[in-house]
């Protein structure tokens, strides 16, 4: 299982070099990256069924690095990492996927898909403080270059806000980091962060600097801002969804840093994350409600479920992790789903300059896989979402009855916006056009592929993992 | 047994799912109705005697913490619930399969058998998850029945809006009893916590899916739909979802001394503002929802007269309201599907026998009604049923008045059904055991037999086409929703611009901007060897000083 493991985490590093050595605009970088993607899809579907839901039951890869500076580094995965990459993974293949034909040959793109893939990866089974340093760290520069590259180029300053905000992450959490080293006179598993002893002081502020450090990767106010300007305009669906992935490495931050339970000096700090998270949900609902596009309703939409799983993770003392993993799989799999979806159509309304209004009119076999996947986010009982949600939701009433309250509002909100705006993709009559349109619909493999996406998601309401039985 | 005509019922709507030759599709759609009465008989002759219980379980999801557990129970007070529904399920189909208003009725039929299936699933569930599942599946096939988008649109917007109030209700259930059992629901009232919150978010999700005043944009928004699909719409859609959940949860929610005075000041107000509907507004399919909203206002008031428990006079009362609504249909399509009732009343080929035979049959069903009314008034004793009785058969009688006695100048030629005979031989054999089993010799049955007569021949409230048209087509509550979602929107883009651009953008990042620019001159001029260099270097030498002399310890 170790060396399988291993294999997860090099195999997109050797799709890294095989896409560098590929010809320029090629196919071949396209075809080399959904081939390490989907290798890497089976090889972790096969390390959970080995893993059989055991918590670490997979032995830790060590590499002896800088022996006398007492810097071994570890690699394990338990459920949560590997669902997480799964969806991951999962998540860049439905991007990969979502290109067009254009985009399939640009070489760079696809090296920064693959690298971000292997970074992920790293992050995901790091399992000690170094380690997960460095795969936090090694995402900003392909993510610099692809939203320099992709995202929203009419402002300059939205770029130089997103690598100020994530280098100032880094920073902090490598002074943390630093600050960790020297009193433990090594490196530390992150299964034992939380029990190092500390002076008060020091503890106070190396938890506040980790802290600070995810929060800014999390949307949370005023932090939401570099995520939201940067993401604004990106019309790539690779680069969109992984700019919308960002958040994880924090969340995911937060979740493997207080594993087991929050330390008892910030312990006192999490009403106050409580309330700037239900107020950043509130805020990004309704400014949700005021956009006029589907790609900024779904931002909206994962920005405030993304809180609704940091709020489950620190209010609840790290007690529904699984649910939470559970609840993600499906989250990053539906999200990315409708990205591609939705720009799809915008592609084709620029082809055939038809109108947003009423496109999916002329797209039946779009309309109804982009339905399908509006209801899951929706809420609806057709994945294993719905479910996971309605015991996070419930332990949240029962820790406070006024997030509770709040997370319902915005995710009601959310919820209702991307619904209308399926409304509005669909309603012909508004924009009735005066000459007959032909817009092409998808073709039998894409349909086919997001059919055996909807199969995925749709197994998961009778059981979570049943690609595992 | 209930299980197994669940079942049952799902493998005949599967079948029915598949595409089919047209000369299939009949054959097909006979056979299923044929069967559904086998199935249907054979559920009514069935045993489920007193209060012996059959529960069929089904692991459905394991997780951990907790096991979602998929359960039928099969008791006579759940088969005396699915009865009716069964029944005018098999009305639905039945008419599909004489009138050709269906490209695909076996389609249509797989349609109605789902969601009949759906909702024994919700009456036999014992926990919250299979009642929301249930729920949120009657919700995605009601948007297939009614199959038109922009008539759905706000009911379907409603609908969800009620999901996610149930879905509140039950999550906060579910953290105070720890338990996924609607049977521990009574636990909840141990803590009381949020109890009034409870019940008023509960039952709004309840008057939401009712399409009660206040909220009834939903179901007005579907006078587009075609008539046969708005029926079972208004029968046998989201209202009986809502209904089954206040059949739920009315032991939580009366313990919530607000509950009882929201569901009568809800009741009222729908019945006075249906009233008008009826009455006022110029549209016949927008008649046929006002008055099926006030049937509903009635309904739940006498199951809150019945202490919330369902019985064979309710099941009554709501066969005969289908079969009531059945004769509106009827007058709708004889009378060319004229959109506005008013125009109905104009058409000069009119009072054939047929037309005669429906008045008759409307006149059997007030009858039918105005005796199960007097019965439950008899058990209850509560005199404000006949104010709500008296208020339904003004309506009725006004539309009927418009359409059989008021002047006529429209030359068109009157549309003839196929299959007239088998519909309205079950349409009458069905009026008749009603009445059959009703104590009709009563005062009260009298007075609304007679009255309805003269009302329709004499009540002249329904002259409403000289009323001004923007009291017909322009809702208060149009208004009131637009003005909430554009407020909404307003205040979104008010906060992006003055939290995200001003405070963020141009405050905090400016200040940000500001200071980075300061330390950037400090170190030229430290590059400079300009004096406010050297003071700089000089006062960074002591902090650093100041930091080796504190030792680390912080």
């Amino acid at each position: 299982m170790t060396e399988l493991l291993l294999l997860v985490l090099l195999l997109p590093l050797c799709g890294c070099l095989f896409i560098l050595t590929t010809k320029k605009d090629n196919i071949n970088a396209f075809n080399v990256a959904v081939f390490t993607l989907f290798a890497v899809i089976l090889l972790i579907v096969r390390l959970l069924q080995l893993q059989n839901m055991q918590m670490y039951d997979i032995e830790p890869y060590v590499i002896k690095w800088f022996k006398e500076y007492n810097a071994k580094l570890h690699f394990r995965a338990d459920i949560y990492s590997l669902l997480l990459l799964l969806s991951v993974d999962i998540s860049l293949l439905i991007g990969a996927v979502g290109l067009t034909v254009k985009q399939r040959k640009n070489k760079t793109l696809m090296l920064a898909g693959v690298y971000l893939a292997w970074t992920f990866g790293g992050l995901f089974c790091a399992g000690d403080m170094i380690s997960f340093y460095i795969f936090f760290a090694a995402q900003l520069l392909p993510l610099f270059m692809l939203m320099g590259k992709f995202g929203n180029m009419r402002k300059n300053s939205s770029l130089s806000l997103f690598f100020i905000f994530n280098f100032a992450g880094i920073m902090l959490l490598l002074t943390a980091i630093i600050l960790l080293y020297k009193f433990n006179q090594g490196n530390v598993l992150l299964t034992d962060i939380t029990t190092i002893g500390l002076p008060r002081h020091l503890k106070l502020a190396v938890w506040s600097l980790i802290s600070l450090s995810f929060i800014i990767r999390i949307p949370i106010w005023p932090f939401h801002y570099w995520i939201s300007s940067i993401s604004a305009g990106i019309k790539n669906p690779l680069v969109y969804i992984i700019t919308v992935m960002l958040p994880l490495t924090g969340l995911y931050g937060f979740m493997r840093f207080w594993q087991y339970h929050i330390p008892q000096i910030v312990g006192s700090y999490v009403p106050v994350i409580a309330v700037f998270g239900i107020l950043t949900m509130l805020f990004i609902a309704i400014i949700g409600t005021s956009h006029k596009d589907f790609l900024q309703k779904l931002f909206s939409y994962s920005t405030v479920y993304y809180l609704l799983f940091l709020l489950s993770d620190i209010l609840l003392n790290g007690m529904y992790k699984l649910n939470i993993v559970y609840a993600l799989f499906i989250f990053m799999i539906v999200n990315s789903s409708l990205a591609v979806l939705d720009l799809w159509s915008e592609n084709a309304c620029e082809e055939s300059n038809c109108g947003y209004h009423g496109i999916l009119a002329y797209m039946p076999r779009l309309s109804k896989i982009i339905a399908f996947f509006v209801l899951i986010a929706v809420g609806l009982p057709v994945s294993s979402m719905f479910w996971n949600n309605f015991v996070l939701i419930s332990a949240i009433f029962k820790a406070n009855f006024a997030v509770g309250l709040g997370i319902m509002i915005s995710i009601s909100m959310v919820g209702m916006a991307l619904l209308y705006e399926l409304y509005v993709m669909s309603d012909l009559q508004t924009n009735y056009p005066a000459t007959e349109i032909t817009v092409e619909d998808i073709s039998d493999r894409k349909l086919a592929f997001f059919i055996g996406v909807i199969i995925l998601v749709f197994l998961s309401f009778f059981n979570p993992l049943w690609f595992i039985i | 047994m209930i299980a197994y005509t669940a079942l049952l019922l799902f493998l005949i709507g599967v079948f029915n799912s598949f595409k089919v030759s047209a000369g299939f599709d009949k054959v097909l759609s006979f056979f299923t109705f044929i069967s559904l009465v086998f199935i249907f008989a054979n559920f009514c002759d069935s045993e489920v005697v007193g209060s012996k219980e059959h529960i069929f379980s089904l692991a459905w999801n394991s997780t951990p913490g907790k096991d979602i557990k998929f359960d039928i129970i099969s008791n006579s007070y759940n088969k005396q619930i699915i009865i009716p529904f069964f029944a005018l399920t098999l009305l639905g189909i039945f008419y599909n399969l004489n009138f050709r208003y269906e490209e695909s009725r076996s389609t249509f039929s797989s349609l109605l058998v789902f969601n009949l299936a759906t909702l024994i699933i919700m009456v036999t569930s014992n926990n919250f998850v299979q009642l929301l599942t249930a729920l949120f599946v009657v919700d995605i096939l009601s948007v297939f029945i009614i199959k038109d988008s922009l008539s759905y649109r706000r009911y379907i917007m409603l609908n969800i809006l009620a999901d996610m109030f149930l879905f509140m209700v039950l999550a906060i259930i579910n953290s105070q009893v720890d338990s996924l059992d609607i049977r521990q629901i009574l636990r909840y009232k141990q803590s009381g916590m949020y109890i009034d919150f409870l019940a008023v978010s509960g039952f709004t999700a309840v008057l939401i899916k009712i399409g009660m005043f206040g909220f009834h944009i939903g179901f007005a928004d579907l006078k587009n739909v075609r008539l046969h699909r708005l029926q079972q719409i208004l029968f046998m859609s989201s209202p009986l979802a809502a209904i089954i959940v206040l059949l739920k949860f009315h032991i939580l929610w009366q313990t919530s001394e607000y509950f009882i005075v929201y569901l009568n000041a809800a009741c009222i107000s729908t019945m006075f503002w249906s009233f008008y509907g009826v009455v006022f507004i110029d549209s016949f399919k927008s008649k046929i929802i006002y008055l099926q909203t006030m049937f509903w206002a009635l309904f739940i008031e006498l199951l809150r007269f019945n202490g919330f428990i369902w019985n064979d006079m309710l099941s009554r009362l709501l066969v005969a309201m289908y079969l009531l609504i059945s004769c509106m249909y009827l007058i709708y399509y004889y009378h060319n599907r004229l959109p506005s009732a008013y125009q109905m009343g104009k058409l000069t080929i009119r009072k054939t026998d047929i037309q005669k035979y429906i008045f008759f049959m409307l006149w059997l069903l007030i009858i039918v009604m105005s005796g199960i009314l007097t019965e439950i008034y008899n058990n209850s004793n509560r005199y404000y049923i006949w104010l709500f009785a008296v208020m339904f058969v003004l309506a009725l009688s006004s539309v009927i008045q418009q359409i059989y006695f008021s002047e006529k100048n429209i030359a068109l030629k009157s549309q003839d059904l196929p299959n007239k005979k088998a519909v309205f031989t079950t349409i009458s054999g069905l009026s008749l055991f009603l009445l059959y089993e009703i104590d009709y010799m009563a005062l009260p049955v009298f007075g609304f037999a007679a009255g309805f007569l003269i009302l329709c021949r004499y009540f002249s409230l329904s002259a409403n086409t000289e009323l001004p048209t923007s009291w017909q087509t322009k809702s208060p509550f149009n208004t009131i929703y637009k003005s909430i979602i554009s407020a909404i929107r307003h205040f979104g883009q008010f906060i992006r611009l003055f939290i995200d651009k001003l405070l963020i953008e141009k405050v905090i990042f400016s200040v940000a901007m500001f200071f980075s620019q300061v330390f950037i001159r400090i170190f030229r001029r430290i590059h400079n060897k300009l004096l406010s260099g050297g003071f700089a270097v000089f006062m960074l030498l002591i902090l650093l000083l100041w930091l080796s002399f504190n030792k680390g310890e912080f």
